[in-house]
C-alpha cells in the first residue's frame, strides 16, 4: 500500500514537473517573473499592460532562440 | 454568448482535437495489435477518470478559491504551457524541430506491442494499460486546459462541452477512416491554440493580480493578433537558419507538454 502511493506520488511530482519546467525551464523562470511584475506595476497603468506582453514575447524568442538547431553544431536534445 | 467565452472555446476545442489525434493514435495501435475490446475499455476508463477530474477539481476550484488568486494561478499555468506550445511550434514551422509523425509514432507503438508477450485473449492487459495510459496522458493537458479556462471565466460547463465536441469529432472521424489522422495539421492548429493560450494566461494573470487591461475583455484578441504577429515573424527570422532537413532526427513527443 506505502509502495503503491510513493510510485503514485512519485508519478505525480514527475508530471508536474515535466509539465511546469520539463525541457524549458526559462519558460518556468519568466511566467513567475511574470507573476512578480505583475503585481509590481498593478498600479501603472501604462507600465503593466506594455510590460507584461513585451517580458513574454521575450521569454518566448530567447526560448526558440535557444532551441533552435545550429547548423555545424550538435543538435539539441529532442525535446517532447 | 460573450466573445471571450467564444474564442475560450475554440482554444478548448483545439487543444483538445491535437490531443485527442495524438491519444487515437496510440488507441488504433493497441486495439489492432492486441484486441479492440481492451483498447476500447481502457479508452473509456481513462476518460472516465478524465471526467472526474473535471468535476473533482474543477468545481471546487470556482467555488472556494478567491477568484483573483484562480486567476493569477491559472493565468501562470495556461502562461506555462501557451509559451511551450508556441515555442515548439515555431521550431517545427521554421525548419528546426521534426515535425510530429503519426504515421511513425504509430508504426512504432504497433511494432513494441506486437514484439511484447502476454495473452491476446478476450481481455488483455497490455493494450487496455497502453490505451489508457495513452488516452490519460494526452487528456490531462486538456483537463488543465479545460479547468484553467473554464474556471477563471466561470464557464466551466462550456469549456468542458467543447472538448467533449472534439473528442466526439476525432473519434468519429478516426473511426469512419479507420486509421491514424495523419493528415490533420497538428503544427497549424498548435500555433493558433499556443497563441490563445498564451494570450489567455497573460490576461488572466493581468487580471488576477489587479492590472487594468484597456478595454477589458477586447485585450484578448488584441493580445492574440500580437502573439501572432510575433510567432510569424519568429518562424521567418528562424528559418533564414534551418539546417538541412535531413540533419532533423524524428520528433519525440512521448510525455505532457506535447
Amino acid at each position: 500500500m506505502s509502495r503503491t502511493a510513493v510510485r503514485w506520488a512519485r508519478a505525480f511530482g514527475h508530471f508536474w514537473w515535466d509539465f511546469l519546467v520539463g525541457d524549458t525551464p526559462e519558460l518556468f523562470v519568466a511566467i513567475l517573473a511574470l507573476v512578480a511584475v505583475a503585481f509590481a506595476l498593478r498600479h501603472d497603468r501604462v507600465a503593466d499592460v506594455v510590460t507584461l506582453p513585451a517580458l513574454a514575447i521575450s521569454a518566448l524568442l530567447g526560448s526558440a532562440w535557444r532551441g533552435r538547431s545550429r547548423v555545424g553544431k550538435r543538435r539539441p536534445a529532442q525535446e517532447g | 454568448m460573450s466573445s471571450a467565452t467564444v474564442i475560450l472555446m475554440l482554444a478548448v476545442f483545439g487543444a483538445c482535437c491535437v490531443e485527442a489525434v495524438e491519444a487515437l493514435t496510440i488507441v488504433l495501435a493497441s486495439g489492432t495489435t492486441r484486441g479492440w475490446r481492451s483498447a476500447t475499455e481502457g479508452t473509456a476508463a481513462a476518460l472516465v477518470v478524465l471526467g472526474v477530474l473535471v468535476g473533482a477539481v474543477g468545481v471546487p476550484l470556482i467555488h472556494y478559491v478567491p477568484i483573483d488568486a484562480l486567476r493569477v494561478l491559472v493565468g501562470a499555468l495556461l502562461g506555462v504551457l501557451g509559451l511551450s506550445w508556441l515555442r515548439k511550434a515555431i521550431l517545427r514551422a521554421s525548419g528546426h524541430k521534426a515535425k510530429h509523425d503519426e504515421d511513425a509514432i504509430y508504426q512504432a507503438t504497433a511494432a513494441s506491442l506486437r514484439a511484447s508477450s502476454g495473452t491476446r485473449g478476450r481481455r488483455d492487459g497490455l493494450g487496455f494499460a497502453v490505451a489508457f495510459k495513452g488516452v490519460f496522458l494526452e487528456g490531462m493537458e486538456v483537463v488543465l486546459i479545460v479547468i484553467s479556462l473554464g474556471a477563471s471565466q466561470h464557464r466551466l460547463g462550456y469549456a468542458s462541452a467543447a472538448a467533449a465536441a472534439a473528442v466526439v469529432v476525432v473519434s468519429t472521424v478516426g473511426l469512419l477512416v479507420s486509421r491514424q489522422l495523419s493528415e490533420v495539421p497538428e503544427n497549424t492548429i498548435k500555433t493558433v491554440v499556443g497563441i490563445m493560450l498564451t494570450s489567455f494566461g497573460l490576461y488572466w494573470l493581468g487580471e488576477g493580480a489587479g492590472v487594468r487591461w484597456p478595454g477589458s475583455d477586447l485585450a484578448i484578441p488584441v493580445l492574440i493578433g500580437v502573439f501572432a504577429a510575433v510567432t510569424a515573424a519568429s518562424v521567418a527570422l528562424l528559418k533564414t537558419q534551418a539546417p538541412a532537413p535531413a540533419r532533423l532526427g524524428p520528433a519525440d513527443d512521448g510525455g505532457v507538454a506535447t
